[in-house]
């Protein structure tokens, strides 16, 4: 084997990136490099000065954290020991990897103890970055999992180390998300969908019970229409027999007009007699209005020359009165002539008497010319009514003779109806035969359409089955919407 | 003149009526007053006339009922049944009713008397008048007596009283008066 310089290997030790101490059996230092001096912050001077139990004893490095085995265990079992540790030196902080390589001499003692500080304080920490990311990101997908898909989780900020970690996990972090943001939008459309489908499941289910309703009221409306049916069949048997009782009253009608015709004609005849006989009334009655202002006329006369007498009657009583008195003085004067007188007393005395005779009977005559008042004054009062009764006999028997030529057109218009009628009957008979045919056929139609809603009615129980079977089936459609909500319902969702 | 005239006739019954009474005939003019009749001597009425207006003269006895114009004399007119204190009302209208005109020899003046009718000159003999109740009679009212007289009222015989009074003894005041 060739042997290489020393001054090579010093040269190697020197230069080696890796931080390499050399102690001595008891741990004094002996060699450094300049890696080693840079990783602990102590210059070489200080270092060469030291045994390397001092880091720990004097404190000068802080060691936060070991595993494996220390140096002293190499130098005790003679053999290599490896460890790692996490320790703050003046430099800062360094996690590295220990490793101590105890040189034999002949007589296998230890002579050397060749140390090797291998810095990985950059893959620890980017190794613990990942660690805590990582568990951070998994609680939250735990919680995802368990259905809160709106959980985020901000990944803590890198420095130079851990950047190139970082951007991985936030490409693994950002893939997962689309994946929840997806996911997410899935279930909203899902959990829509399935509402649309519960509430048309819903609406299905009450248009199945309406129809069903439907349905039944068809059954029963068949059941009535079949009731129906056999009345109106019933029905139809009473107007086929009516319709017999009809044909029979039309023979009767007809034979009555024939009566009816007959003595319209009389009524039309006695009506014409009736007329002539008013005519005549009518005339009569004028005639005798005429009479009654006649006599109405001389009555007034009559009065006004009774007023007359009157005046004369007056007249009269005025002369005997004064005859009277002449009569007085003249008997006065013949007594006074005594025994001359006594002839002239006499005459005197009967001119007395003759006045009180005729004063008398002129009163008399004016008693009987009252009474006569009396007499004609009610004699004009009723030659008044007899006018007024004599007015209205004229207008009852114009009014009479009207009523007859009413009765005349009336009979008429009887006879004229009555042949009408005889006409019609004719017609009707006719009809009524065309009316019980049509009701035998409409008799055979009920029957039809007896045996129609039978048939309905059968049908209608099959409809209400098949919908009972739909029912069934959008109850089902329900129950799979209802259950789909439920398991999307454990996913909460923005 | 006129009352010397007067005064046989008056004397030629009343000197001696007890005396006369049966044998004499009195003659009177009947007249009406209210309800009742009376009578006086024919030979004091002078004529009846009708009725006419009056016309009242002031300041005069309340009987006497005023003047009127009789052919050209002035008549005074006495209302009787005033006089006699009669009040019962006359049945018939005052222009039925008549004036009895006295003769001039009893009166100073011309006198005619109011009353409701005249009814006759009446000739009575003295068996018929009952002087008796004139014994009754006060001065004033110059009741000579009471005629009777039968008349026939429904087929019964029954006397009617008819007062004879003295005109000119009852007009005495009014005449002197005047």
């Amino acid at each position: 084997m060739q042997m290489v310089d020393l001054k090579d290997f010093e040269f190697m030790f020197e230069n080696n990136p890796l931080a390499q101490a050399l102690t001595d059996g008891s741990l004094k230092i002996i060699l450094v490099n300049d890696a080693f001096c840079k990783l602990v912050g102590f210059s070489r001077d200080r270092l060469l000065a030291i045994r390397f139990s001092d880091f720990r004893s004097q404190n000068m490095i802080k060691y936060l954290q070991d595993s494996g085995e220390s140096i002293d265990t190499a130098i005790s079992s003679k053999r290599k020991t490896t460890g790692e540790s996490m320790m703050e030196s003046p430099s800062g902080m360094h996690a590295v990897i220990r490793t101590n390589i105890p040189l034999l001499n002949e007589r296998g003692e230890v002579q050397y103890v060749y140390v090797t500080y291998n810095e990985i304080t950059k893959v620890v920490k980017t190794r613990k970055y990942m660690e805590h990311e990582v568990a951070e990101l998994s609680k939250i997908y735990d919680k995802m999992a368990s259905g809160d898909l709106t959980v985020r989780y901000d990944l803590t900020k890198p420095d130079e180390e851990t950047k190139e970690v970082y951007d991985l996990i936030v490409k693994l972090r950002d893939a997962v998300r689309g994946i929840v943001i997806n996911l997410e939008k899935n279930i909203g459309d899902i959990n829509k969908q399935m509402q649309t489908l519960t509430s048309t499941a819903e609406n299905a289910s009450k248009s199945v019970n309406d129809a069903s309703q439907g349905v039944n009221q068809i059954a029963k409306n068949a059941g009535e229409v079949s009731a129906n049916a056999q009345k109106a069949a019933a029905g139809v048997e009473q107007i086929s027999k009516a319709m017999q009782d009809m044909s029979a009253a039309v023979e009767e009608i007809t034979s009555s007009m024939e009566s009816v015709s007959t003595q319209a004609k009389a009524a039309n005849d006695s009506a014409a007699n009736g007329a002539i006989l008013a005519d005549h009334v009518n005339k009569d009655m004028t005639e005798i209005a005429t009479q009654a202002g006649k006599t109405y006329e001389v009555i007034k006369e009559i009065e006004k020359q009774m007023t007359d007498i009157s005046k004369i009657i007056v007249l009269i009583r005025d002369l005997a009165n004064q005859t009277n008195l002449l009569a007085l003085n003249a008997a006065i004067e013949a007594a006074r002539a005594g025994e001359h007188g006594r002839g002239f007393a006499v005459v005197a005395s009967e001119v007395k008497s003759l006045a009180q005779e005729s004063r008398s009977s002129a009163e008399r005559i004016e008693d009987m010319i009252t009474q006569l008042n009396l007499a004609t004054k009610k004699a004009a009062d009723g030659m008044e009514d007899a006018k007024v009764l004599v007015d209205k006999g004229v207008g009852e028997a114009h009014q009479a003779l009207d009523a007859f030529k009413t009765i005349q057109q009336a009979a008429d218009t009887v006879a004229k109806s009555a042949s009408e009628v005889a006409a019609a009957t004719e017609e009707q008979a006719a009809t009524t035969e065309e009316i019980t045919a049509s009701v035998h056929e409409v008799g055979a139609l009920v029957e039809q359409t007896a045996k129609e809603a039978g048939d309905a009615a059968a049908a209608t129980e099959e409809s209400a089955a098949a919908l009972d079977e739909i029912t069934r089936m959008i109850q089902t459609v329900n129950d799979v919407a209802v259950e789909a909500r439920k398991a999307n319902r454990r996913f909460k969702v923005a | 003149m006129s009352v010397k005239a007067s005064e046989p006739a008056i004397t030629q019954k009343g000197t001696d009526p007890a005396q006369n009474e049966r044998d004499t005939t009195i003659q009177v003019v009947e007249f009406v007053l209210g309800n009742e009749h009376f009578a006086i001597d024919l030979f004091d009425v002078k004529e009846v006339v009708e009725y006419t207006t009056i016309t009242k003269l002031p300041n005069v006895p309340p009987y006497v009922r005023g003047i009127i114009d009789l052919r050209g004399e002035i008549t005074m007119i006495v209302d009787l049944k005033h006089r006699l204190n009669i009040i019962e009302e006359s049945t018939k209208s005052l222009e039925s009713s008549r004036i009895i005109v006295l003769d001039e020899k009893i009166t100073k003046s011309k006198i005619g008397i109011l009353v409701d009718d005249v009814t006759s000159v009446s000739t009575f003999e003295g068996n018929q008048v009952d002087y008796t109740s004139a014994s009754i009679s006060h001065e004033d009212t110059a009741i000579i007596g009471i005629i009777k007289r039968k008349v026939k009222v429904k087929e019964k015989e029954i006397n009617e009283l008819i007062i004879w009074i003295n005109i000119k003894k009852l007009l005495e005041d009014v005449d002197t008066s005047m």
